[in-house]
Protein backbone atom coordinates (compact mmCIF):
# COMPACT_ATOMS: atom_id res chain seq x y z
CA UNK A 1 0.00 0.00 0.00
CA UNK A 2 2.62 2.51 1.09
CA UNK A 3 4.90 1.81 -2.51
CA UNK A 4 1.44 2.71 -4.65
CA UNK A 5 0.44 5.85 -2.14
CA UNK A 6 4.50 7.22 -2.47
CA UNK A 7 3.29 6.88 -6.33
CA UNK A 8 6.03 9.60 -8.36
CA UNK A 9 3.29 12.19 -8.96
CA UNK A 10 2.74 12.49 -5.39
CA UNK A 11 6.52 12.68 -4.88
CA UNK A 12 6.87 15.34 -6.88
CA UNK A 13 4.36 17.51 -5.88
CA UNK A 14 5.57 16.73 -1.94
CA UNK A 15 8.93 18.21 -3.85
CA UNK A 16 9.57 21.45 -1.48
CA UNK A 17 12.53 24.07 -1.26
CA UNK A 18 13.41 25.25 2.36
CA UNK A 19 13.50 29.35 1.66
CA UNK A 20 14.78 31.88 3.67
CA UNK A 21 13.86 35.82 3.32
CA UNK A 22 14.76 38.81 4.52
CA UNK A 23 14.69 42.64 4.04
CA UNK A 24 17.72 45.02 4.65
CA UNK A 25 18.00 47.10 7.73
CA UNK A 26 15.07 44.54 9.37
CA UNK A 27 16.19 41.83 11.86
CA UNK A 28 12.76 39.67 11.29
CA UNK A 29 12.99 36.99 9.21
CA UNK A 30 10.81 34.52 7.29
CA UNK A 31 11.05 31.09 6.63
CA UNK A 32 9.50 28.28 5.14
CA UNK A 33 9.19 25.26 3.43
CA UNK A 34 7.83 26.16 -0.09
CA UNK A 35 6.56 23.19 -2.30
CA UNK A 36 8.14 23.25 -5.92
CA UNK A 37 4.71 23.09 -7.34
CA UNK A 38 3.64 26.69 -5.83
CA UNK A 39 4.03 30.33 -6.64
CA UNK A 40 5.75 33.30 -4.64
CA UNK A 41 2.53 34.82 -5.39
CA UNK A 42 0.71 32.72 -2.79
CA UNK A 43 3.49 34.22 0.32
CA UNK A 44 3.68 37.66 -1.44
CA UNK A 45 1.00 38.74 0.89
CA UNK A 46 2.20 37.58 4.01
CA UNK A 47 5.65 38.94 3.48
CA UNK A 48 3.91 42.23 3.42
CA UNK A 49 2.08 42.01 6.26
CA UNK A 50 5.73 41.17 8.23
CA UNK A 51 7.66 43.08 6.77
CA UNK A 52 6.04 46.54 5.35
CA UNK A 53 2.16 45.97 5.99
CA UNK A 54 1.56 49.70 5.00
CA UNK A 55 2.60 49.71 1.35
CA UNK A 56 0.75 48.44 -1.23
CA UNK A 57 1.65 44.78 -2.74
CA UNK A 58 2.07 46.28 -6.05
CA UNK A 59 5.23 47.83 -4.84
CA UNK A 60 6.80 44.69 -3.57
CA UNK A 61 9.07 42.40 -4.98
CA UNK A 62 11.54 39.49 -3.91
CA UNK A 63 15.06 38.91 -5.20
CA UNK A 64 17.98 36.43 -5.36
CA UNK A 65 21.07 37.31 -6.18
CA UNK A 66 20.89 39.77 -8.78
CA UNK A 67 18.21 37.99 -10.31
CA UNK A 68 14.61 39.21 -9.24
CA UNK A 69 11.33 36.67 -9.05
CA UNK A 70 8.75 36.55 -11.17
CA UNK A 71 5.79 35.51 -8.59
CA UNK A 72 3.76 33.60 -11.36
CA UNK A 73 6.50 31.35 -12.24
CA UNK A 74 6.29 27.55 -10.21
CA UNK A 75 9.17 27.85 -7.10
CA UNK A 76 10.24 24.78 -8.62
CA UNK A 77 11.36 26.98 -11.76
CA UNK A 78 12.39 29.48 -10.22
CA UNK A 79 14.64 27.53 -8.16
CA UNK A 80 16.40 24.82 -10.68
CA UNK A 81 17.03 28.11 -13.22
CA UNK A 82 18.92 30.52 -10.91
CA UNK A 83 20.70 27.73 -8.54
CA UNK A 84 22.13 26.21 -11.77
CA UNK A 85 22.47 23.41 -9.41
CA UNK A 86 23.74 19.96 -10.47
CA UNK A 87 21.31 17.05 -9.10
CA UNK A 88 23.70 14.73 -9.59
CA UNK A 89 27.20 16.76 -8.27
CA UNK A 90 28.50 15.00 -4.99
CA UNK A 91 28.49 18.40 -3.29
CA UNK A 92 24.63 19.16 -3.54
CA UNK A 93 23.71 19.26 -0.21
CA UNK A 94 19.91 20.54 1.04
CA UNK A 95 20.27 24.16 1.44
CA UNK A 96 18.68 27.00 2.51
CA UNK A 97 17.43 29.51 -0.82
CA UNK A 98 18.28 33.13 0.59
CA UNK A 99 15.92 35.53 -1.05
CA UNK A 100 15.04 39.30 -0.17
CA UNK A 101 12.31 41.19 -0.03
CA UNK A 102 12.22 44.65 -1.59
CA UNK A 103 10.27 47.71 -1.57
CA UNK A 104 9.36 50.45 -4.21
CA UNK A 105 12.04 50.64 -7.38
CA UNK A 106 9.94 48.07 -8.60
CA UNK A 107 12.12 46.62 -11.58
CA UNK A 108 8.87 46.88 -14.00
CA UNK A 109 11.49 45.73 -17.03
CA UNK A 110 11.43 42.06 -15.42
CA UNK A 111 9.23 41.47 -13.09
CA UNK A 112 4.90 42.11 -13.45
CA UNK A 113 3.25 43.62 -10.37
CA UNK A 114 0.98 41.43 -8.62
CA UNK A 115 -2.17 43.83 -7.71
CA UNK A 116 -3.76 40.89 -5.84
CA UNK A 117 -4.68 37.51 -5.47
CA UNK A 118 -6.96 38.33 -7.98
CA UNK A 119 -4.25 39.07 -10.53
CA UNK A 120 -2.05 35.87 -9.84
CA UNK A 121 -5.51 33.53 -10.36
CA UNK A 122 -6.30 34.95 -13.41
CA UNK A 123 -2.07 34.41 -14.23
CA UNK A 124 -2.56 31.17 -13.28
CA UNK A 125 -5.50 30.15 -15.51
CA UNK A 126 -4.51 31.84 -18.31
CA UNK A 127 -1.45 29.76 -18.26
CA UNK A 128 -3.65 26.67 -18.05
CA UNK A 129 -5.56 27.34 -20.99
CA UNK A 130 -2.56 28.98 -23.06
CA UNK A 131 -1.16 24.79 -22.09
CA UNK A 132 -4.56 23.35 -22.83
CA UNK A 133 -4.63 25.07 -25.97
CA UNK A 134 -1.33 24.06 -27.34
CA UNK A 135 -2.62 20.08 -26.49
CA UNK A 136 -6.15 20.65 -27.94
CA UNK A 137 -6.12 23.15 -30.40
CA UNK A 138 -8.62 25.75 -27.72
CA UNK A 139 -8.85 25.80 -24.20
CA UNK A 140 -12.15 23.66 -24.55
CA UNK A 141 -11.00 21.72 -21.48
CA UNK A 142 -10.45 24.61 -19.16
CA UNK A 143 -13.64 25.99 -19.77
CA UNK A 144 -15.24 22.95 -19.30
CA UNK A 145 -14.07 22.80 -16.25
CA UNK A 146 -17.33 23.50 -13.74
CA UNK A 147 -17.31 26.03 -10.74
CA UNK A 148 -16.50 23.45 -8.42
CA UNK A 149 -13.78 21.60 -10.38
CA UNK A 150 -12.04 25.16 -10.92
CA UNK A 151 -12.21 25.99 -7.42
CA UNK A 152 -11.19 23.14 -6.12
CA UNK A 153 -8.27 22.88 -8.62
CA UNK A 154 -7.33 26.56 -7.34
CA UNK A 155 -7.60 25.63 -3.66
CA UNK A 156 -5.47 22.32 -3.89
CA UNK A 157 -2.36 24.72 -5.46
CA UNK A 158 -3.10 27.29 -2.49
CA UNK A 159 -3.62 24.11 0.22
CA UNK A 160 -1.09 21.86 -1.10
CA UNK A 161 -3.81 19.27 -1.57
CA UNK A 162 -2.51 16.14 -3.70
CA UNK A 163 -5.65 14.63 -3.42
CA UNK A 164 -8.11 17.46 -4.52
CA UNK A 165 -5.24 18.33 -7.33
CA UNK A 166 -4.77 14.72 -9.22
CA UNK A 167 -7.69 14.15 -10.53
CA UNK A 168 -8.68 17.53 -12.22
CA UNK A 169 -4.72 17.55 -13.60
CA UNK A 170 -5.45 14.06 -15.25
CA UNK A 171 -8.33 14.77 -16.57
CA UNK A 172 -6.58 18.15 -18.06
CA UNK A 173 -3.40 16.77 -18.71
CA UNK A 174 -3.86 13.21 -20.06
CA UNK A 175 -6.69 13.61 -22.95
CA UNK A 176 -7.03 12.30 -26.25
CA UNK A 177 -4.24 14.79 -27.22
CA UNK A 178 -1.41 13.64 -28.18
CA UNK A 179 0.45 17.04 -28.11
CA UNK A 180 2.52 18.17 -24.97
CA UNK A 181 3.38 21.82 -24.18
CA UNK A 182 7.16 22.38 -23.24
CA UNK A 183 8.99 25.68 -21.89
CA UNK A 184 12.95 24.98 -22.34
CA UNK A 185 15.09 27.53 -20.13
CA UNK A 186 18.34 27.85 -22.12
CA UNK A 187 19.91 29.62 -18.81
CA UNK A 188 19.46 31.92 -15.92
CA UNK A 189 19.83 34.91 -18.56
CA UNK A 190 18.92 33.36 -21.89
CA UNK A 191 16.06 33.09 -23.87
CA UNK A 192 13.14 30.09 -23.08
CA UNK A 193 12.39 28.16 -25.88
CA UNK A 194 8.54 27.45 -25.83
CA UNK A 195 7.69 24.65 -28.27
CA UNK A 196 5.51 21.58 -28.29
CA UNK A 197 6.33 17.32 -28.76
CA UNK A 198 4.21 14.72 -29.67
CA UNK A 199 3.94 11.77 -27.26
CA UNK A 200 5.70 8.51 -28.13
CA UNK A 201 9.47 9.81 -28.28
CA UNK A 202 12.03 10.09 -25.82
CA UNK A 203 13.33 13.31 -24.16
CA UNK A 204 16.64 12.92 -26.21
CA UNK A 205 14.77 12.86 -29.39
CA UNK A 206 12.99 16.13 -28.30
CA UNK A 207 15.78 17.99 -27.39
CA UNK A 208 17.67 16.55 -30.34
CA UNK A 209 14.97 17.49 -32.86
CA UNK A 210 14.36 21.02 -31.14
CA UNK A 211 17.73 21.86 -30.51
CA UNK A 212 20.16 19.91 -32.27
CA UNK A 213 23.49 22.15 -31.48
CA UNK A 214 22.59 22.19 -27.77
CA UNK A 215 21.62 18.20 -28.18
CA UNK A 216 24.05 16.49 -31.25
CA UNK A 217 22.65 13.39 -29.88
CA UNK A 218 19.15 12.02 -29.22
CA UNK A 219 20.99 9.25 -26.82
CA UNK A 220 23.23 11.17 -24.44
CA UNK A 221 23.81 14.73 -23.48
CA UNK A 222 27.43 16.40 -23.89
CA UNK A 223 26.97 20.08 -23.40
CA UNK A 224 23.27 20.67 -21.14
CA UNK A 225 21.47 18.37 -19.26
CA UNK A 226 17.74 18.91 -18.53
CA UNK A 227 16.24 19.64 -15.24
CA UNK A 228 12.59 19.03 -14.13
CA UNK A 229 11.80 19.08 -10.75
CA UNK A 230 15.22 18.93 -9.39
CA UNK A 231 15.65 15.83 -11.00
CA UNK A 232 17.73 15.14 -14.26
CA UNK A 233 15.84 13.45 -16.77
CA UNK A 234 17.59 10.68 -18.66
CA UNK A 235 17.15 10.88 -22.77
CA UNK A 236 15.54 7.61 -22.28
CA UNK A 237 12.66 9.05 -20.18
CA UNK A 238 9.69 9.22 -22.58
CA UNK A 239 7.39 12.24 -23.52
CA UNK A 240 4.20 10.39 -22.17
CA UNK A 241 5.82 9.73 -19.00
CA UNK A 242 6.71 13.17 -18.56
CA UNK A 243 3.39 14.19 -19.36
CA UNK A 244 1.90 11.65 -17.18
CA UNK A 245 4.35 12.35 -14.00
CA UNK A 246 5.99 15.27 -14.17
CA UNK A 247 3.86 18.68 -15.53
CA UNK A 248 3.24 21.04 -13.37
CA UNK A 249 -0.08 22.87 -12.00
CA UNK A 250 -0.34 25.30 -15.02
CA UNK A 251 -0.08 22.09 -16.83
CA UNK A 252 3.72 23.03 -18.83
CA UNK A 253 6.51 20.63 -18.54
CA UNK A 254 9.11 23.18 -17.44
CA UNK A 255 12.74 21.99 -18.58
CA UNK A 256 15.81 23.74 -17.02
CA UNK A 257 19.24 23.41 -18.95
CA UNK A 258 22.21 23.32 -17.10
CA UNK A 259 25.11 22.90 -18.13
CA UNK A 260 27.03 19.77 -17.77
CA UNK A 261 29.85 20.09 -15.39
CA UNK A 262 33.25 18.78 -16.33
CA UNK B 1 7.12 26.90 -35.61
CA UNK B 2 9.56 23.48 -36.72
CA UNK B 3 11.19 26.21 -39.92
CA UNK B 4 11.60 28.69 -37.71
CA UNK B 5 13.27 26.51 -35.29
CA UNK B 6 15.55 24.96 -38.04
CA UNK B 7 16.21 28.71 -39.25
CA UNK B 8 17.90 29.18 -35.78
CA UNK B 9 19.55 25.68 -35.70
CA UNK B 10 21.11 26.93 -38.99
CA UNK B 11 22.74 29.67 -37.76
CA UNK B 12 23.76 28.09 -34.38
CA UNK B 13 25.57 25.62 -36.64
CA UNK B 14 28.16 28.12 -38.51
CA UNK B 15 28.26 29.29 -34.95
CA UNK B 16 29.62 26.37 -33.54
CA UNK B 17 31.89 25.63 -36.13
CA UNK B 18 33.44 28.60 -36.36
CA UNK B 19 33.99 28.30 -32.56
CA UNK B 20 35.42 24.79 -32.93
CA UNK B 21 37.73 26.03 -35.92
CA UNK B 22 39.23 29.27 -34.60
CA UNK B 23 39.34 27.77 -30.38
CA UNK B 24 39.77 24.80 -30.11
CA UNK B 25 40.26 24.69 -26.51
CA UNK B 26 37.41 26.97 -25.66
CA UNK B 27 35.51 25.33 -22.38
CA UNK B 28 32.28 24.18 -22.78
CA UNK B 29 30.39 26.88 -20.98
CA UNK B 30 32.28 29.35 -23.54
CA UNK B 31 30.60 26.98 -26.61
CA UNK B 32 27.13 27.00 -24.64
CA UNK B 33 27.53 30.72 -24.22
CA UNK B 34 27.76 31.45 -27.66
CA UNK B 35 25.08 29.13 -28.83
CA UNK B 36 22.62 31.02 -26.53
CA UNK B 37 23.41 34.46 -27.63
CA UNK B 38 23.23 33.46 -31.06
CA UNK B 39 19.23 33.18 -30.33
CA UNK B 40 19.17 36.15 -28.83
CA UNK B 41 20.25 37.64 -32.29
CA UNK B 42 17.87 35.82 -34.03
CA UNK B 43 14.99 37.06 -32.23
CA UNK B 44 15.69 40.75 -34.48
CA UNK B 45 12.68 39.09 -36.97
CA UNK B 46 9.81 40.74 -37.42
CA UNK B 47 6.45 38.97 -36.61
CA UNK B 48 3.07 39.66 -37.87
CA UNK B 49 0.05 40.69 -35.28
CA UNK B 50 -3.53 41.01 -36.44
CA UNK B 51 -6.10 42.27 -33.89
CA UNK B 52 -9.81 41.66 -33.64
CA UNK B 53 -12.28 43.52 -31.54
CA UNK B 54 -14.89 41.87 -29.24
CA UNK B 55 -18.13 43.29 -28.63
CA UNK B 56 -18.64 47.24 -28.16
CA UNK B 57 -14.94 47.84 -28.07
CA UNK B 58 -13.62 50.77 -30.56
CA UNK B 59 -12.06 49.23 -33.92
CA UNK B 60 -8.56 50.15 -35.52
CA UNK B 61 -8.34 51.84 -38.65
CA UNK B 62 -5.73 49.41 -39.72
CA UNK B 63 -5.84 45.90 -37.96
CA UNK B 64 -2.76 44.03 -39.30
CA UNK B 65 0.89 44.96 -37.74
CA UNK B 66 4.85 44.15 -38.08
CA UNK B 67 6.06 43.73 -34.21
CA UNK B 68 9.51 42.81 -33.42
CA UNK B 69 9.55 39.14 -31.76
CA UNK B 70 12.17 39.62 -29.35
CA UNK B 71 9.50 42.13 -27.31
CA UNK B 72 7.64 40.88 -24.17
CA UNK B 73 3.76 40.80 -24.83
CA UNK B 74 3.10 43.83 -22.48
CA UNK B 75 4.47 45.70 -25.35
CA UNK B 76 1.21 44.79 -27.63
CA UNK B 77 -0.53 46.02 -24.48
CA UNK B 78 0.79 49.46 -24.29
CA UNK B 79 1.07 50.11 -28.33
CA UNK B 80 -2.88 48.85 -28.95
CA UNK B 81 -4.22 51.04 -25.67
CA UNK B 82 -1.76 54.06 -27.53
CA UNK B 83 -3.64 53.15 -31.01
CA UNK B 84 -7.11 52.74 -29.50
CA UNK B 85 -6.41 56.72 -27.78
CA UNK B 86 -6.51 54.83 -24.40
CA UNK B 87 -4.73 55.60 -20.70
CA UNK B 88 -1.50 53.69 -20.19
CA UNK B 89 -3.94 52.36 -16.76
CA UNK B 90 -7.16 52.02 -18.37
CA UNK B 91 -8.77 48.20 -18.82
CA UNK B 92 -7.77 46.34 -22.14
CA UNK B 93 -7.69 42.87 -22.19
CA UNK B 94 -5.98 40.34 -25.04
CA UNK B 95 -6.66 37.18 -26.06
CA UNK B 96 -4.42 34.95 -28.04
CA UNK B 97 -7.19 33.16 -30.83
CA UNK B 98 -9.96 34.05 -28.29
CA UNK B 99 -8.64 31.17 -25.63
CA UNK B 100 -6.28 32.45 -23.38
CA UNK B 101 -4.32 35.86 -22.20
CA UNK B 102 -1.07 35.38 -22.49
CA UNK B 103 1.24 37.10 -19.19
CA UNK B 104 2.72 40.31 -19.62
CA UNK B 105 6.39 39.16 -19.87
CA UNK B 106 6.17 36.48 -22.28
CA UNK B 107 7.72 36.63 -25.74
CA UNK B 108 6.29 37.68 -28.63
CA UNK B 109 8.34 35.22 -30.69
CA UNK B 110 7.39 32.19 -28.69
CA UNK B 111 3.72 33.39 -28.93
CA UNK B 112 4.03 33.36 -32.24
CA UNK B 113 5.63 30.62 -33.32
CA UNK B 114 3.05 28.57 -31.38
CA UNK B 115 -0.03 30.27 -31.94
CA UNK B 116 -0.46 31.97 -34.77
CA UNK B 117 -2.90 31.06 -37.63
CA UNK B 118 -1.49 31.25 -41.58
CA UNK B 119 1.40 33.87 -40.65
CA UNK B 120 -0.33 35.55 -38.28
CA UNK B 121 -0.94 35.59 -34.29
CA UNK B 122 -4.56 36.79 -33.85
CA UNK B 123 -5.41 39.00 -30.67
CA UNK B 124 -9.01 39.58 -29.61
CA UNK B 125 -9.43 42.71 -27.38
CA UNK B 126 -12.34 44.20 -24.97
CA UNK B 127 -12.74 46.53 -22.42
CA UNK B 128 -14.36 44.07 -20.34
CA UNK B 129 -13.49 40.35 -19.49
CA UNK B 130 -15.13 38.59 -22.37
CA UNK B 131 -14.75 35.15 -20.74
CA UNK B 132 -14.00 33.43 -17.29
Amino acid sequence: MKQQRDSIPELVWNGNISVEIHQKENSLTYLANLPRHSYFAQILEDLKRLFAPKVALEECWLSSGKASIKWHWPVGVLYDLLSQEDPESATSVPVLWHLVFHVGSFPSSLVVPMGSMETFRTCFFNALKESDYVRNGSSSLVIALSKPETDTYWNSLLNHDFYDYRPIATKLFTSKSRIIPLKIYLGADAPIVQSSASLGYTLGQVLHKQLPRLFPSAVMYSLLKPVLHGIVLPSTVSTDIMNRDFCYPDGFLHIVLIPIST
Amino acid sequence: MASSINAVEDQLSKTLESLQTEEKSSSLQEKIDEIISSYNEKENRKVNLRFKAIGRTPLLRKNVFAINASHRFDKVIRFLKKELGFKPDSSLLLYVNYCFAPAPDEIIGNLYDNFSVDGYLLIYYCVNVAFG
